[in-house]
């Protein structure tokens, strides 16, 4: 157990780092099995490369008048580049 | 599902960014679930030659079921093990995981990683498997197989973590957690501070 509940896995200011749930029912066969659900950082890194290959392609414009003649406009695009660069900007602090 | 990171449509860069930006909007916790994780594990761990869209759902909805199946959280201190534990809901695990509202995304780690036939065969430890999650939450890689054993806590290529919902299935004997550790930080340093006061300095 104490692999997992060292605190500098986490960041300092978490209040409840790590939280143990379990169950005495065999899962898919194993004897033992184990699963995590990290908010970490690693999350984001996807996000950080489909932005920045998103941003290449919307520096251009390129394709967005297919994007257009459905009625998503230019701002619902910037809307949601801000949302998911603020998101990805998080996780860059908790690193 | 994160989609495969070339090789789809086009314009699939901005369809997964439209698509993340309104599910941050609308969803308390979003389970990032990479596409080319899972062909990765049904290649190298599963043996499966050219992994289909079904087994990559297999896998991706095994270990989301491990997550969320039912389970009881393990006793807080001060509980004895043997009053009743109280249920994990998902409830639960959204607001211990996302209690800040600007960290809403989620990874999910799973171990063992092994073909259904390879069960019976092998023999699991809670240590061994908990030394690979942590390993794998330390590198940011959902796969078992390959990790980057050379990322340490607190170096600077591990990856920070807000906070991790653990849960555990099979062979669970109630001893086998200590008691949650801040709390057991908390009650240490009441008890330095009392004693502290009583002896002075």
């Amino acid at each position: 157990m104490s692999s997992l509940t060292e605190r500098r896995l986490y960041a300092p200011w978490a209040p409840q780092p790590l939280s143990v749930a379990w169950q005495p029912a065999r899962f898919a066969r194993c004897d033992m099995a184990a699963t995590l659900l990290a908010n970490s950082a690693c999350a984001a890194v996807p996000a950080q490369r489909m932005l920045h290959c998103a941003y290449a392609m919307y520096s251009s414009r390129a394709y967005c008048h297919q994007y257009a003649a459905h009625g998503l406009e230019e701002a619902h695009f910037d809307a949601a580049f801000a949302r998911v660069e603020d998101a990805v900007a998080c996780y860059g602090s908790l690193r | 599902m994160w989609p495969y990171e070339s090789g789809e449509v086009i314009v699939q860069n901005y369809n997964t960014m439209l698509t993340l930006a309104s599910l941050l909007d609308a969803a308390d916790a979003v389970v990032v679930v990479q596409n080319e994780m899972l062909h990765a594990a049904a290649h190298k761990q599963m043996n499966i030659d050219r992994p289909t869209f079904e087994d990559l759902n297999s896998l991706a909805s095994r270990s989301l079921a491990s997550a969320i199946l039912p389970a009881s959280w393990r006793p807080a201190m001060g509980e004895s093990a043997a009053s009743r534990p109280a249920g994990a809901l998902l409830s639960d695990a959204v607001c211990r995981l996302c209690s800040q509202p600007s960290l809403r995304l989620l990874s999910l780690l799973s171990v063992p990683q092994m073909p259904a036939r390879s069960v019976d065969f092998t023999t699991f430890t809670w240590p061994a498997l908990l030394k690979r999650l942590r390993q794998m939450l330390l590198a940011g890689s959902a796969l078992e197989d390959g990790l980057d054993w050379s990322v340490s806590a607190g170096g600077g290529r591990a990856q920070g973590c807000a906070a991790a919902v653990l849960t555990l299935r099979g062979k669970v004997r109630p001893g086998l957690f200590p008691p949650s550790a801040p709390r057991m930080r908390l009650s240490q340093r009441r008890r330095r501070g009392r004693a502290a006061r009583t002896c002075p300095a």
